[in-house]
Formats: structure tokens, sequence, C-alpha cells
């Protein structure tokens, strides 16, 4: 690991690095971090309990790589240097069995699922409203293990609620048929904004084919030396969405997962698998984008009448350079007002499930977004990731502001004429 | 010289202990800036003044150095602690503490990012002019403690032009309290002015009052491109003497605006090798006719093109070429150096000419940005400080040019500060008598030379050992 770029310490970086900005401690920033991998590297830094707390609390959203101007990549280097202590110390250990368990056994993981949402109705009477704090099926396991909230699951799988195709809508010009990757939330837990996703591409003209091969894209593991994994999961969905469809992604981190992370991780054995990665990635679009693109938007016919704010999820802004789209789409939706709050594309501080094992961190940053998202005056936040609609959900009903969340498609959906099958006025 | 384990016990009493550090990996974070490496043996990051004042105390009695700090964005070495002791990191000290457009003031903590009080400013209308390009993360205090400037300078002035007021805790564990909210105040020393640029050798700050402006109506941005320094230089010199002061005129020369093109696109011509981005703001009114004046001017003094700004977008991309340009360029070499001379405007031609000459005659290529208006010039020159023959040819001509700077009445530094880099030439440019009553005013601040030691060395010299 000494082929890297040597960084120039201007610090432009700190102010984009979302663990600085919430304590300003330069031991837990981009700059820092850079830092300390490079003394462990050149020897001259001794590895101590603080070299591994900085390291583990990086949420990976990009930011200090996107704004180098030498072109370091402070955030790869992290993932590198996590996954070497990893091996070390065999950390991440319970999270990758749970996590081969769920790749082996789909069938068994949607059937309990439902036993689970009985669960955290039973827990609802004792509690109040169950927290719906996960994100990645795998971990709501070993977080029920821990003793943290148990989400509340909407009820049967998307691939139980819909048929395997769903046709375009009849009055709509026909724009052919696309694969819709759900995303393990979307399609197991919450299948609201799925559905949305579904009912907005036919509408638009999209036959759209829910394959039910599909499974986890492999982020929850990211963190956790899991490539083996992910490698088992990238297989198993190159098989689902082999063809020339289009694959429609609405999950910001499912979708740099496919575009990016896939094709990374097949060039290692080159020969097919690469092949077969880099076409996938080549074919896979951004929800957003899709909208934003060739042929337009149909013009909505409910004025939705908020005052919307936009989160730019780290997956979606610097993963996949896709911002100005949903602003784009968005614009056009009758009844908008768009009102962006100071750095829309800063981490919320959920970081896939950040949150649940750094929740005093993932806290403080959430709390930076609130500040922010409570300055524009805004009523609705729209943001296209589910984990960052969970996090700041619940960051906003932590200070007490009864602001909903929502993904774009919602908002679309609702205006559509959709409404009534969506929650998203309701908020948490 | 180690810190005791009462003394660590003490100061994390009355900080916290998360906020006061000694772990390797603590102490290594706050060891560096773009110039040089320095081990603090403690890194105190205090929430107050009162905090800051005790922590002082307790150091200057125990004879422990301080170094203040807030982002570590610094060019030249100025908030690491090369002798070690304690790092006292402001950046914590981060809230805007009052804006007030009636008394067109504002009230800041020292870790204030200059770019957030901007972006607060500009919510209420209001305007904070000095904009260093590390406005995005550097801080306030630090802006003061440099005197930092920026493209603005020319028309607005730099950071010292704004202060009313400053809070600055000293080794005694006094807090001394400058100035106020008055616009106009001539009682007693202006203590408020001098401490700023003092760079952490006197005190640490802890509150800054500054003026606010109200925000000009609009804006005009040009973009001239000339065949040679030579008419550039001229047109910036023309501009000055014609009565409108622009609110920025950056001088670009060839190497830069080549890798900016092949960055952008913009398709300049081949004989381009000079450039002016030129704007005025102001009253919509007014800003119209100025622009067409400075057209002409330009016109007249043989710019080959000139391109003006139709949009707010158009005059993004054309500051972008600006701004991200000197950013491309640190990706060509493994270290850049970037100094920063000032010299009289009409001296500019002469300076980028002597710039350009040591480079070819060192054979080490340099590029020259500069915020002409003022005639601050930022040359870079690019080398690998660790090729030991590299570094000792760069030694001999920084040497050599800090001579030719000064002869033509320039200075060694415009807004970047002394810091280490440039104290080595600090005698050449002040004489013994100066540098002795420097020394005797820092002995009143700071009598055991705890605060910042090793930085403007010459200050600090006893009047014998000065030359």
């Amino acid at each position: 690991m000494t082929d890297y770029i040597q960084c120039g310490h201007c610090a432009r970086c700190l102010e984009v690095c979302p663990t600085y900005q919430a304590l300003r401690i330069e031991t837990l920033s981009s700059r820092g971090r850079w830092d300390l991998i490079n003394g462990v590297a050149e020897g001259t830094l001794q590895p101590g309990p603080r070299y591994l707390e900085s390291l583990s609390l990086c949420m990976n959203c990009m930011a200090c790589s996107a704004v180098c101007p030498k072109g370091v990549d402070p955030e790869h280097m992290v993932q590198e240097a996590r996954a070497k202590l990893a091996q070390v110390s065999g950390k991440g250990h319970l999270k990758r069995a749970l996590f081969s368990g769920f790749l082996s056994n789909p069938r068994v993981v949607r059937k309990s699922l439902r036993h689970l949402r009985l669960l955290a109705k039973v827990r609802r009477c004792f509690r109040g409203r169950g927290d719906r704090l996960l994100r990645h099926l795998p971990l709501l396991l070993s977080d029920f293990l821990k003793g943290y909230a148990i989400p509340t699951v909407s009820g049967p799988s998307l691939f139980d609620r819909l048929p395997q195709r769903v046709p375009a809508a009849q009055d709509a010009e026909p724009r052919g048929e696309v694969a819709y990757f759900a995303g393990c939330f979307n399609a197991l837990v919450d299948t609201g904004p799925a559905e949305a996703v579904i009912q907005v591409l036919a509408h638009q003209g999209y036959d759209v084919f829910i394959p039910p091969g599909q499974t986890c894209c492999g982020a929850p593991v990211v963190r956790d030396n899991g490539d083996e994994l992910i490698r088992r999961a990238m297989e198993k969905n190159l098989q689902t969405f082999a063809g020339d469809r289009t694959v429609v992604v609405s999950c910001a981190t499912c979708g740099s997962m496919l575009k990016k992370k896939y094709p990374e991780l097949a060039t290692v054995d080159g020969g097919p698998l690469s092949r077969a990665a880099s076409d996938l990635a080549g074919r896979t679009v951004d929800f957003m984008e899709l909208l934003a693109g060739a042929g337009g938007v149909r013009p909505g016919r409910i004025p939705v009448n908020q005052r919307v704010t936009i989160h730019d999820p780290c997956h979606l802004a610097r993963g996949q350079g896709i911002s100005t789209q949903i602003r784009q789409v968005l614009a056009a939706v009758p009844g908008i007002e768009i009102v962006e709050m100071d750095n829309p594309d800063r981490c919320c501080g959920g970081a896939g499930t950040y949150s649940v094992s750094h929740p005093e961190m993932a806290r403080a940053i959430g709390l930076l977004k609130v500040n922010e998202i409570k300055d524009t005056g805004a009523t609705l936040v729209v943001t296209a990731c589910p984990g960052c609609v969970l996090q700041i959900q619940r960051e906003l009903a932590r200070e007490g502001l009864r602001i909903p969340v929502v993904q774009p498609a919602e908002v679309l959906a609702f205006s559509y004429g959709f409404g009534s099958e969506i929650t998203w006025q309701q908020g948490t | 010289m180690t810190i005791a384990d009462a003394l660590v016990r003490e100061i994390r009493s009355i900080t916290g202990p998360e906020a006061c550090l000694d772990t390797p990996e603590d102490l290594r974070c706050y060891s560096y800036d773009l110039f040089t490496r320095g081990l603090p043996e403690l890194v105190v990051l205090p929430r107050t003044t009162e905090e800051v004042a005790r922590v002082l105390k307790l150091a200057n009695e125990a004879g422990i150095p301080v170094t203040p700090r807030g982002a570590g964005s610094s060019l030249t070495g100025g908030p690491i602690p090369i002798r070690g002791g304690i790092s006292l990191c402001l950046a914590r000290m981060n809230r805007i503490l009052e804006i007030s457009p009636r008394d067109r003031l504002a009230r800041v903590q020292p870790g204030v990012v200059t770019h957030d009080f901007h972006r607060a400013v500009a919510k209420m209308g209001l305007f904070y002019p000095p904009d260093p390009a590390s406005s995005y993360f550097c801080t306030l205090g630090g802006n003061v403690a440099t005197n930092a400037g920026g493209p603005s300078g020319v028309k607005y002035g730099v950071t010292r032009d704004y202060l009313l007021g400053l809070t600055l805790a000293v080794p005694s564990g006094d807090v001394l309290v400058t100035g106020g909210r008055s616009y106009k105040n001539v009682t007693g020393y202006d203590f408020t002015h001098f401490i700023c640029g003092s760079e952490g050798m006197l005190g640490a700050l802890t509150e800054i009052t500054v003026k606010i402006l109200p925000k000009p109506e609009a804006v005009r941005t040009l973009l001239a491109l000339y065949s040679d320094v030579g008419p550039a230089t001229e047109g910036v010199a023309q501009i000055m003497g014609n009565a409108i002061i622009p609110a920025t005129l950056e001088f670009m020369d060839r190497n830069f605006l080549e890798t900016v093109d092949q960055l952008f696109g913009f398709g300049f011509p081949k004989e381009v090798g000079a450039a002016l981005l030129i704007e005025v703001d102001g009253p919509e009114v007014l800003v119209g006719p100025q622009a067409a004046a400075i057209l002409d001017l330009c016109t007249k003094g043989g710019a080959l093109t000139i391109q003006a700004a139709e949009s707010p977008e158009e005059r993004e991309k054309l500051w972008k070429a600006r701004r991200a340009g000197t950013a491309a360029l640190v990706r060509e070499a493994k270290y850049v150096a970037s100094l920063d001379f000032c010299v009289p405007v009409s001296a500019i031609s002469q300076a980028v000419r002597e710039i350009q000459e040591i480079g070819r005659r060192y054979d080490m290529k340099v590029v020259v940005i500069g915020h002409a208006g003022d005639g601050n010039l930022h040359p870079m020159f690019f080398y690998d400080p660790d090729d030991p023959r590299q570094a000792e040819t760069y030694a001999v001509l920084e040497a050599e040019l800090v001579r030719s700077i000064l002869k033509l009445s320039g200075t060694l530094s415009g807004e970047h500060g002394i810091g280490l880099e440039k104290a080595q030439y600090l005698s050449l440019e002040k004489a013994p008598f100066e540098l002795q009553l420097s020394r005797r005013v820092k002995m009143a601040f700071d009598p055991n030379l705890i605060m910042n030691p090793g930085k403007c060395e010459w200050a600090t010299k006893t009047d014998r050992e000065l030359p």
C-alpha cells in the first residue's frame, strides 16, 4: 500500500467530512485518517485503539475523495485499511455469517419477516410506534439480537404483492420493458416506495419486470471485509438480470453497487464474469436518471402543495454523479417549491448500518442535517435512498419536527393520483 | 520539554477529557500543515475564552510552548508546534455570536469557517468581503492571525480593514478586550489592528468583531486574453489608474492558462500568454457602464479577445477556471511551493518577468497568478522536496527571488504570513531597530516566550543576536 497519491495537507477535505464537522477533531477527519493510514503504512505509527476508532467512524460518504485536488482517495484507503484490520481481528464475523445465511435461504428469510412483522406489532403495543430503524435485511437480524428497535414491516414482500410483470399504462406511449431492482429494504420491509416506483414507471409507459430471483446487492458487508459474500450476491444478480433490458434501481446504494462495485470486484477474475458485470453496469440506471433522460416525464395532475428540500444521498450524488436530475424531475411536479439546504449532499449520518454501530456520531451528524432542513422552512424532505429516509425521519422526530421524509417516487405517484396507496403525508 | 502528568490532569479538568488529547494518533493529526511537520505533546480543544485563558496561564507557569491553530490550512507552518508543547486548537469555538445589520457588525468565535460566515451574512443581504482562496475550510481566527486577503482585496481591502474589536487571551491568564462596537475609535493604542497578523505569537484569539457591508446589487465579469505579460500588466495599471476600482483583478500567466484550457476546453487561441479576470460590482445602473469602460480600456490596451459573462453560470465558469486551475496544477508535481509576494502595482510587470526568468534559469517549472489589482503575486514552483538536488536548487532560487522582489519595493508576504517558511528572510526586509522593537512588544505580551515559539525567529532574538 505505497502506490497511493501523497496528501498535501491542504485541508480542503475537512469541511466536507461529516465526522469532522460534527466534532471538529482532526483525528476523526478525512485528512487525519489519511495521515494515520500513511503513518502505519510507512511504519512511523503503531496503530492503537484510537486508530481503529478513527477508521471505524468513517462513513465512506466519499466527500473527501470528491473534493481532493490532488486526486487522493482517503475514502478508498479507509476501506482497504479496514479490510486489513478485519482480516486480522476477524471482526464483522457475525454480520458476515448472517449475510451468508440470507444469501442461501431467501425464502426462509422472506417468511420469517412476516413473523417479525407480528412481533413488531406486539412490541408497538408497549412502546408506541416501532422505530423503522433498519434498512438491509441481514442486519435486521443482527440488530434484533443486539436489542435494537424492530422496523415496521409493511406486510408481504414486493414479490408476493405484485405479479412479476406490471404492464405499462394503457394511455401512455409504450417505452418498452425495464427490469426493476428493488433493493432489500423496499422489497421486503417497507414496500410503499417500491410500489410507487413501479406505478410511476408504468405510468410513463414502461412495462416493468420484477425478477423474483434478485437478491441483496451486497452493500451491508462492504465495510466488513465481505468481498467474497458480495461476489456471491453479484453472481446471483448477474444471472437474474442477464439479458439486454435496462435495469432500473431506486435505491442509491444498490445503484452504486451495480454500477461500480460489481465491475470493480469482477475485474479481478477477468473473463465472462467481468464482462457480465460491466454489461449490467452499463444497463443500470437510477430511477431519477431514467426519468430525467430521453422522453421526459409525464406531467403530474394533483398539486402537491409543499415546500420541498432535497437531500442528496452519498451513493447517488458522489457514487453515481446524480443530483440535478431529481431537481429537474421534481420541479416539473405541480405545487412543488424547491428550497435548497446549505449542504444537500452532506451525509445524513445514516450510512447503512452506521447509525446502529455508531449511534452517537450518527446522531451528531444527523443533527447537522436537521438544522439545515429546519433553516429552509421546508414542509417535505425528499431523498432517493431508503436508508437516508430512515435516518432523517428519526433525527427530525428526535428534534420534535413533524416533517415527512419520502422518496421521489412517492411524490410523483401522489401527483399522478395513486396517492391513496402511499403513506407519504404521515411521516413517522 | 515534556508536560508533567499533573499539568495534563489539571488541563483535563478544565476542558473535560474529550477535549484534551494525547494518544499518538491525536498528536500526529495536529502535527502538519501544507508546509511542515512538528509533533505536539498535548492537543487541547477549548470551548470558551475562560478555558483558553486558564490553559495559557498553566502553560505559562510551567514554561510549556503553546501554538494556537484553527483548521491547519496554513501554507507557512504558522500553526505547527515545531517546539512541541500544546497545540491549542480553536476550531471548536465556531459559533457566530451575533449579526447586527443595524450596527453593521458581526461577532464571531475564531473557529467559524470563513465560508460559513459569508453564507450566514449573505442570507441577510450582507457581505463580508475578505475571501481567501481557502475560504471554504479556513477559519476567521486564522484569517485574523495572518491578516488574510483574497481576490476582493483590490477594492475591499483585507481582514484587518474589517476589524472592530478582538478578544485575546494572553499567557498571564489575562484577557485583553480591544476595540469594541464603534466604527470610529481612537481611544488608546490600536491593539486590534496590531494583533491582526501576529500569527499566534502574542496570545490566543477567542472572539472577533468585524464590520459587514450591504451586499452589492450587481456584478459584471470579464476575461481578457493577452499575447504576453507586458500588455496584460499594462492593462492592470491602466484600469487601476482610471478611477474605476474593480472588485477583482486577477492575473494568470501562460502556464496557468494552458492547464486550465486542457481541463475545461475553453479553446484559448495559441498565442495567448496572459489573462486578466476582471469584476466590477455595485448598483445595477453603474456596473454596466463600468464594465463597458473597462472593456474599452482592455481593447485599446491590446487585448486579443475579451469574454463577458452573460449569466451567473458563465460567471461561475470563468471563476472555475481561476479556482480549479490551481487545484489541477497541484496534481502535476509532488510539491508546489505556493509563494505570496506583494509589489507596488507599477512593478507587477517587472516582478512577473523576473519570476519567470528565474524559473527558466534554474530550469524549474513556475506558474504565476496573482491578485494583480493590489500587486499580490502567487508564483508557484513545482519540484520534489525529497530529491536533495531539487530541494537545494529551490532553496537557492527562492533566496534570489526574495532579494529581487524586495528590490522592487515589494514585501515577503501579502496575505499568507511568515510562519516558518519566510522566517529566515525577515531581517532582509525589516531593519534591526524594528526587529528589536518587535521583540520588546512580544515580551510585553509573552515574557516567557511560550506563544508559537520557533516562528518569525528574528522577532524574538535578543538585541545582541540581531545583525
